[in-house]
Order: structure tokens, then C-alpha cells, then sequence
């Protein structure tokens, strides 16, 4: 192999965590944990195609303290790389470059990420009427 | 030292040719499930307090039908594109890059073809 003195990707070990590095990690991870939520996803399709007992089932399962659980790191895992994935959007445009604007702009994501959860989860248990 | 071409090393590793067209179409599946998603979590929230009957019935409109089944595709297509870059970070090109991706491949392609015939199944009230 031919070594030039190309730029280097950072070396895990000894890499600073920053918010930049930390956030573009955590849009892999959830795009990852969301690849495994197509799963209950496709469970939830395939219960609904079956029948009332299947999808009861399926209810059943997505209302217990493990679906719970999962549904909110979904739901959190949707907003977070919904709202990350518009600002990759951005910056695919060539805009939002200047390192004040990326810290900002990471900020802003991660509290929208928040503030969606809350909404999706708020609104969803005060029309059924509590959190049973 | 290997008496293989450096081209022949290199093939099935990376995103030799077709790269551009993989990022384009991860950005293109990205802005389709923009709104798609808007109005999946929108219909579910609505949808909190129904049972089986209600939520099978909003899926027989057409047009609900019809935006699911974009939906589903536009996922699996973008949760593949998405998969296939990560394998080929994390996995070494020493063992069978090109295995662990059509695996991959293959369970994304199997769900989305579940998903449209469950979803087409509700909508034709079967
Ligand atoms: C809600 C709308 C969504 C938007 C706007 C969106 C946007 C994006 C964008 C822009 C990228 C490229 C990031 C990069 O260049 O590093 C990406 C990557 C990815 N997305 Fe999505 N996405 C969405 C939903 C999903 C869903 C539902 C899944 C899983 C089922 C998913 C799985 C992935 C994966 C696995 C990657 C690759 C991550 C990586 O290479 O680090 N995305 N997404």
C-alpha cells in the first residue's frame, strides 16, 4: 500500500467526544434502531391483514411495559432522526456550514427531538384518556 | 503482493460506479418520507383510542391505502440504502462484504413485499 499524507478519520480511542461527533453518531444508532423497528412495524401490517384476535394481540403486546418502552425509543428515534435528517438535507444544499450555525442548528435538533416525543406520547395518552 | 488486477480487489467493497445514484437516492427516499411520516404519526395518534374495526376501515380509503403503501416501500428502499452504507463501515472487506449486504437486502426486500400485500389485503377488506 501507498501511504500519502492523506487527512486521517478520527482514532475512537483518542477522540474528544463533541456535540458535533456525538449527534452524527446517534443519527446512525437511531437509523439503525429504527431499521429494527420495521419489524414490529411490519408485525403491526401483518396483524391488521390477519384479523380483530391477531390484531388484539398485537395491541396487546405494543400496550405492555415492553411495547411501551420500545415504542417511546421509536418514537423518540423518528423524531431525532427526522429532525437530523432534515438538517443533512440542508447541508447537503451547501447551507448551515459555519461551525456557530452547526452547533446551533444540533441544539435545535435535539430539543425538537424532545419537544415531538412529548407532543406524539401527550396527545396520544390524554385521547385515550390517561396513561392506561 | 497478489497476482489479482487492483481492479479485481476492489470490486463487490465499495460503491464503485453506482455511488452517486446510492447517495441520490437515499437523499430522494429521505424528502419522500418527510410527509409520508408526518401523516403516518398523525394517523396513528388519531387513530390511539380504535380498535381493529376503525383502524382497518381508515385503511380502506384508497387514499390512505395508497400513502401506506408508498410509505412501506419508501422505508424498506431507504432503510436498505442506509443498512448497506454502515456494513460497509463496520464490516471487514476481508469476509464477504457482498454476503452480509444481500442478506440484508434480501429481509428488507421480504418485509416491504409483506407490507404491501398486508396493507393491499385491508384495503380490498379481505
Ligand atoms: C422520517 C424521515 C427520515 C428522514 C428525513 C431520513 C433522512 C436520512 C438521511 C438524510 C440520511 C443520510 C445521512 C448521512 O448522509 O449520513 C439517512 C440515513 C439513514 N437512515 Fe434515514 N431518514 C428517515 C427515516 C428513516 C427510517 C424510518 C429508517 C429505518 C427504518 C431510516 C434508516 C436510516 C439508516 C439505517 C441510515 C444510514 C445511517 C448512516 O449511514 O449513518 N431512516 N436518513
Amino acid at each position: 500500500m501507498v501511504t500519502m499524507n492523506r487527512p486521517l478519520s478520527p482514532h475512537i480511542q483518542i477522540y474528544r467526544k463533541q456535540i458535533t461527533s456525538s449527534l452524527s453518531i446517534l443519527h446512525r444508532a437511531t437509523g439503525v434502531f429504527l431499521s429494527l423497528g420495521a419489524f414490529a412495524f411490519v408485525y403491526w401490517l401483518w396483524a391488521l391483514a390477519t384479523g380483530p384476535e391477531a390484531y388484539a394481540s398485537a395491541q396487546a403486546f405494543f400496550s405492555s411495559i415492553i411495547g411501551r418502552v420500545l415504542l417511546l425509543g421509536w418514537v423518540f428515534s423518528l423524531a431525532y432522526h427526522f429532525s437530523n435528517g432534515i438538517r443533512h438535507l440542508f447541508w447537503d444544499s451547501g447551507k448551515g456550514f459555519q461551525i456557530e450555525t452547526v452547533y446551533a442548528s444540533g441544539k435545535a435538533v435535539l430539543a425538537i427531538s424532545v419537544l415531538l416525543t412529548i407532543l406524539v406520547f401527550g396527545v396520544a395518552y390524554a385521547m385515550r384518556g390517561g396513561v392506561v | 503482493m497478489s497476482l489479482r488486477t487492483p481492479l479485481a480487489q476492489v470490486r463487490g467493497h465499495g460503491s464503485a460506479r453506482q455511488g452517486a445514484h446510492h447517495w441520490w437516492m437515499q437523499r430522494i427516499t429521505a424528502v419522500m418520507l418527510i410527509p409520508l411520516f408526518i401523516g403516518f404519526v398523525g394517523t396513528m395518534v388519531a387513530l390511539a383510542t380504535g380498535g381493529y374495526a376503525e383502524t382497518a376501515a381508515f385503511i380502506r380509503s384508497p387514499i390512505a391505502a395508497g400513502a401506506l403503501l408508498v410509505l412501506v416501500v419508501t422505508i424498506f428502499y431507504h432503510a436498505a440504502l442506509g443498512l448497506q452504507v454502515v456494513i460497509e463501515d463496520y464490516t471487514s472487506a476481508d469476509k464477504c462484504h457482498a454476503c452480509t449486504i444481500v442478506t440484508m437486502r434480501f429481509i428488507m426486500f421480504l418485509l416491504a413485499a409483506i407490507s404491501v400485500v398486508a396493507v393491499i389485503k385491508v384495503a380490498v377488506g379481505g
